[in-house]
């Protein structure tokens, strides 16, 4: 039988306020254990949350740019359940009143555009840390410095049919939240974070199967092969003639598998009620109007005025809108006189492979915007061929150093003296004799031999385009 | 109309271990509990009721990050290096 998978994913932003969610307490990194805490995050009796503007409005930005309805008079709802890194025991949520409701994000796979329903986003507050390497292995470990952080939970509909669907979903979702700048979206420290719910049905069925949840995926790669092993899990548990069991599956990245974590708590189990410490969260329509102006020009439409503005392909232009720096890095050396199709080769080519390579970002990027112009236009004024400008790159990558300078130093100016050139070219024909009679002859494919030559004995400086004319000069007809 | 409730259930989300004689008292508490839900359900109201109170108007607060004058050094019996100690937590 031929299954089919049916995918949703929850998608968890730390939201980049200076606060809490609920309390004044810094919302900073790297502090002491516990010590930004206070009575309302550590849940101690008497302690009333006071709901962060700021928290808010990030919630209406997020949910303007995936084009979801603004519930107006949304709700806060306890969600109970029992852990040591939820003080309260229970966690501040929204239930049946989101901020957000049904909205939509278009991702893009092999060249179509797919429509994802986001079903809501909403409200909620990080937990705390668990530490289990502590001096007493017979104890657990507090931190409670991340608990009450703002989170937005974005929930998908179950639209989303394969790995590569899920992964562009995400680093769609990841492109809004850094473009709007309410999250930094780091992956790695946990700041963006996804649960996928994976099911699958026979091909044809309606009804949807029974879900597992993958938690802990903290990488668009992560997010992917952890998908297409649960594909396979539970492919193989129907074959042999077994029932998928609704659970929660832990990922482990290093092993590529999964194991199971808990049987999964029904929505009824976490007993969810209005929050009676927080009255509802009214919102003036004025407000959104306001929101919606000061939108920030989002991947999607900055990725269509690439395509106009500068003729680029829609997947070039996707490619360096996916992230915001990128975009920016690439308008900054257009900016600077350089020609915009060249320009996104670069940028998406030889650029992003030594980030990639190097483990860095754009910002760290020693190649600033007025490095990559000179060099471009070193290759436009015939100064140094295509060839060369991938070592001078390179160089100016682990150095620093002006294009221009490099070239001057290591002597790697292109040779487009006609003179000097035919010099050399007479030379190989002196020297390769035999080849020149098998060439005459009719071997025409030994012509790139001898312009072969004239690279090497240049030291790949020739210009090449002279040195083919030169050649097929001197050689003659094959 | 109430189900009878299922406290084996209940004691396994709040993570509790309750003997045979706690489960029957219990049993019964929770039964008491949920006849009072039964006897606030027989009331007869007119028009719709409103789980949320709009009288009350959400006060926001700015964001900005102020240091608490309270911390748990300052009061709880329960830390070591800084860290609240807790019975060990193994999924």
């Amino acid at each position: 039988m031929k299954y089919e998978p049916v995918i949703g994913l929850e998608v968890h932003a730390q939201l980049s306020t200076a606060s809490k969610m609920f309390c004044s307490c810094s919302t900073s990194f790297g502090a002491a254990p516990n010590q930004h805490t206070c009575p309302v995050c550590l849940g101690l009796p008497g302690a009333l949350p006071n709901v962060n503007e700021k928290a808010v409005q990030y919630a209406i930005m997020l949910g303007l740019a995936t084009n979801c309805e603004i519930i107006l008079d949304s709700q806060f709802a306890r969600k109970n359940y029992f852990y040591p890194d939820l003080p309260k025991a229970y966690q501040i949520s929204q239930f049946d009143r989101p901020i957000c409701e049904k909205g939509w994000i278009d991702i893009e796979v092999k060249g179509k555009t797919k429509r994802i329903g986001i079903t809501r986003i909403h409200m909620e507050e990080d937990a705390g840390k668990l530490v289990h390497e502590g001096e007493d292995p017979n104890a657990s470990y507090v931190d409670l410095n991340r608990a009450g952080t703002p989170l937005l939970e974005i929930v998908s509909e179950p639209d989303i049919r394969t790995s590569e669907e899920a992964k562009a979903y995400m680093e769609k979702i990841h492109s809004f939240v850094t473009y709007l700048g309410i999250c930094n979206g780091d992956m790695e420290k946990g700041n963006l974070r996804c649960d996928a719910n994976v099911s699958i049905r026979p091909v044809g069925e309606e009804k949807f199967g029974t879900r597992t949840e993958s938690k802990n995926l903290n990488s668009f790669r992560n997010v992917a092969q952890s998908i297409d092993a649960e594909i396979a899990r539970q492919t193989d548990v129907l074959l042999d003639g077994g029932k998928i069991v609704q659970e929660t599956r832990l990922w482990d990245a290093n092993q590529r598998t999964s194991r199971s974590l808990r049987v999964k708590e029904d929505s009824q189990d976490y007993r969810y009620f209005p929050c009676p410490d927080l009255p509802v969260v009214l919102i003036d329509p004025e407000q959104v109007n306001k929101a919606r102006e000061t939108l920030p020009e989002l991947p999607d439409q900055k990725r269509d005025r690439f395509t106009q503005q500068y003729a680029l392909s829609p997947y070039d232009a996707a490619v360096l809108v996916a992230d915001q720096a990128i975009a920016t890095y690439y308008e900054e050396v257009i900016a600077l006189g350089a020609d915009a199709k060249k320009t996104a080769n670069w940028v998406t080519v030889e650029l992003a492979r030594l980030l990639n390579e190097n483990k860095q970002t754009i910002r760290e990027c020693k190649i600033r915007p007025p490095n990559l112009a000179a060099l471009l236009a070193l290759i436009a004024d015939g100064t140094i061929s295509g060839k060369i400008a991938k070592t001078v790159f390179e160089e100016a990558f682990t150095t620093g150093k002006e294009p221009g300078q490099i070239v001057e130093e290591k002597g790697l100016r292109q040779e487009s003296d006609q003179g000097a050139l035919e010099k050399i070219c007479l030379e190989i024909l002196q020297e390769n004799q035999a080849q020149v009679a098998a060439y005459q002859g009719g071997k025409d494919k030994l012509f790139g031999f001898f312009v072969g030559q004239v690279m090497k004995k240049t030291s790949g400086k020739a210009n090449p385009k002279l040195a083919n004319e030169l050649m097929k000069k001197l050689l003659g007809p094959a | 109309m109430t189900d009878k409730i299922d406290v084996k259930k209940v004691a396994r989300l709040a993570r509790l271990n309750l003997t045979p004689e706690e489960e029957k008292d219990y049993t019964e508490k929770f039964q008491q509990v949920l006849g009072y839900v039964d006897q606030i359900a027989e009331v007869v109201i007119e028009g719709e009721l409103s789980t949320k109170d709009e009288s009350l108007q959400q006060l926001y607060r700015p964001d900005q990050a102020i240091d608490s004058s309270v911390h748990p050094k300052d009061f709880s019996p329960y830390l070591e290096n800084q860290f609240f100690k807790v019975p060990p937590i193994i999924e």
